[in-house]
């Protein structure tokens, strides 16, 4: 069906490639005495988007930071285009659910950091932090520092450097968590659009369970302590993700069914 | 707040300058009284005028001047470098920490004597000691600073694979930067402290000299004079190092964090 179009989709974004493979084979992580996931096993196929959900201290977020190379699992192994995760790898992007970025640096100078450190050309930093900027709806707010901005602006500009990289992979730690709702909801649609015109392999962990539908090829309902893989749904819904399919009776089916499979008492302890 | 801070100025000027004719006033009062012990304000400024138009007062000036100027530079240097690099050892913290710590208690009044033996009080000696002085708030507040950088922009230069120089140019040096000045700008009181402490203790050259000369003559009016122009070159240099602290953080404004 239309994976096999989006990876041939030659865009600004992903030259020649729909994004990279992610492997998560049998990871556990522990910190100390304690287990924060154990036995995950989450494949992402290129230009596939993975969410995952799970309560609190379900060890989504460390699962995540283990792909993104900042820490290093215990057992098992992460692995992107086959080569195992030792430090970020290349054409990995990330986007903080804190923003994370510089205070001291405008929204030019964040969105070009990426850019800065791979000590490109000058002209061509400028050319392409202006395009990123556009992208995100951020043209005239170049000069602007962080604390300046809504939390909203924020994150575009916290995605406009993400998207710096040319990413294959991007990591999403509940990227709208700390946003109102009313901006949460649209950019969620904004970055759906965005990812129907450059679609790349996306891991999406989230605490939203419509969001988790919304954005999911698949989702993985991650459960206990720690946490293990409870349950893996396919979402079939079609593309593109607009506000259309968030309001059929397929996606409200879906959205129930991961609901329930959170809420339900803990089954993964067992296992 | 920053309103009400511009609004208020006229005013706080104003009670400062009420404050300081009343004191001159008192002074002169008291000077009138007692012309032996306490010099009028008008004699204490003709003193002044006298020790200007024969060079003493300008090439004293230019004498502390520099010794200040240059024991503060070392100490910035050496505090922030060190500090900085404190921040990211963790062997240098724990081997050299505890020292510093130790160390900045120690009155810096008690060492002249040591300083003196073991370097003599050439202007080395004297420099010795202002940076001596000025380097331990520069040092600690650099280290304060550097040590809390935020773990969210440590992960953000780790995520795009910064090396060791891009991160402290991108991180941790702007992160510190407020710090380092609230630092330094005590680092400028104390190093003031220690000019004079090192042109009374070591040799009496500078501004130092005069006042140390003047009081063996019994001159109240020269003492009392250069006692008022230090004085108002410490104001001077406190609001100095305040403007500073301010302009060196321009993202900060109007941010609470």
């Amino acid at each position: 069906m239309s994976l096999h179009d989006r990876r041939k989709a030659t865009t600004l974004t992903s030259p020649g490639r729909g994004g990279a493979a992610v492997a998560i084979d049998d990871v556990t992580m522990r910190f100390g005495d304690r287990v924060a996931a154990s036995g995950i096993r989450v494949d992402v196929a290129p230009g596939e988007i993975v969410s995952v959900v799970g309560p609190s201290g379900c060890g989504k977020t460390t699962l995540l930071r283990a792909v993104a190379g900042l820490l290093t699992p215990s057992e098992g192994s992460v692995k992107v285009d086959g080569e195992v995760v030792d430090g970020t790898p290349e054409g990995v992007g990330m986007v903080f659910q804190h923003f994370g970025l510089f205070p001291w640096k405008t929204v030019e100078a964040n969105v070009a950091y990426p850019l800065r450190l791979r000590g490109l050309p000058k002209e061509e930093i400028a050319a392409r932090t202006r395009e990123l900027i556009g992208m995100v709806g951020l043209s005239g707010f170049e000069k602007s520092y962080p604390h300046q901005l809504s939390g909203g602006m924020q994150q575009r500009t916290g995605l406009a450097r993400a998207l710096a990289v040319r990413p294959r992979v991007l990591l999403m730690d509940e990227p709208f968590g700390a946003l109102d709702a009313q901006t949460a909801e649209v950019l969620r649609f904004e970055l759906l659009r965005m990812w129907e015109e450059h679609p790349i392999t996306m891991l999406f962990v989230t605490h939203s369970i419509d969001e988790a539908v919304l954005f999911g090829d698949r989702v993985v309902v991650l459960k206990g302590r720690p946490g293990r893989v409870h349950e893996v749904i396919d979402v079939a819904l079609p593309h593109p993700r607009d506000r259309a399919v968030a309001r059929s009776e397929e996606f409200a089916a879906l959205r129930e069914r991961v609901w329930s499979l959170v809420m339900s008492p803990d089954a993964g302890q067992a296992g | 707040m920053k309103r009400s801070g511009s609004d208020s100025r006229p005013r706080a000027v104003a009670v400062a300058l009420a404050g300081l004719l009343l004191g001159l006033i008192a002074w002169q009062f008291a000077g009138q009284r007692d012309p032996v012990l306490l010099a009028t304000p008008v004699r204490s400024f003709e003193a002044l005028a006298a020790m200007v138009s024969d060079g003493t007062l300008p090439a004293a000036l230019l004498d502390t001047g520099l010794l200040f100027l240059v024991g503060l530079a070392a100490a910035i240097v050496g505090g922030v470098g060190y500090g900085l690099v404190l921040s990211r050892s963790k062997v240098l913290r724990g081997s050299t920490g505890w020292l510093v710590f130790a160390f900045q208690s120690v009155p810096i009044v008690a060492l002249a004597p040591l300083i003196l033996a073991a370097f003599g009080f050439g202007f080395g000696a004297k420099t010795l000691v202002v940076f001596l002085s000025a380097v331990f708030p520069i040092l600690i507040n650099t280290v304060e600073g550097a040590r809390h950088a935020p773990k969210t922009l440590l992960e953000v230069a780790r995520v795009h694979r910064s090396g060791e120089w891009p991160l402290w140019r991108d991180v941790l040096i702007p992160h510190t930067l407020p710090y380092a000045m609230s630092g330094i700008r005590q680092g400028i009181a104390m190093a003031f402290v220690g000019t004079f402490i090192a042109e009374f203790f070591l040799q009496a050259t500078g501004i130092g000299g005069l006042l140390l000369s003047a009081s063996a003559r019994f001159d109240s009016a020269t003492v009392l004079g250069l006692t008022v122009l230090v004085s108002v070159i410490a104001a001077l240099l406190m609001g100095l190092g305040r403007r500073l602290e301010k302009a060196f953080a321009p993202w900060r404004e109007g941010s609470t964090e």
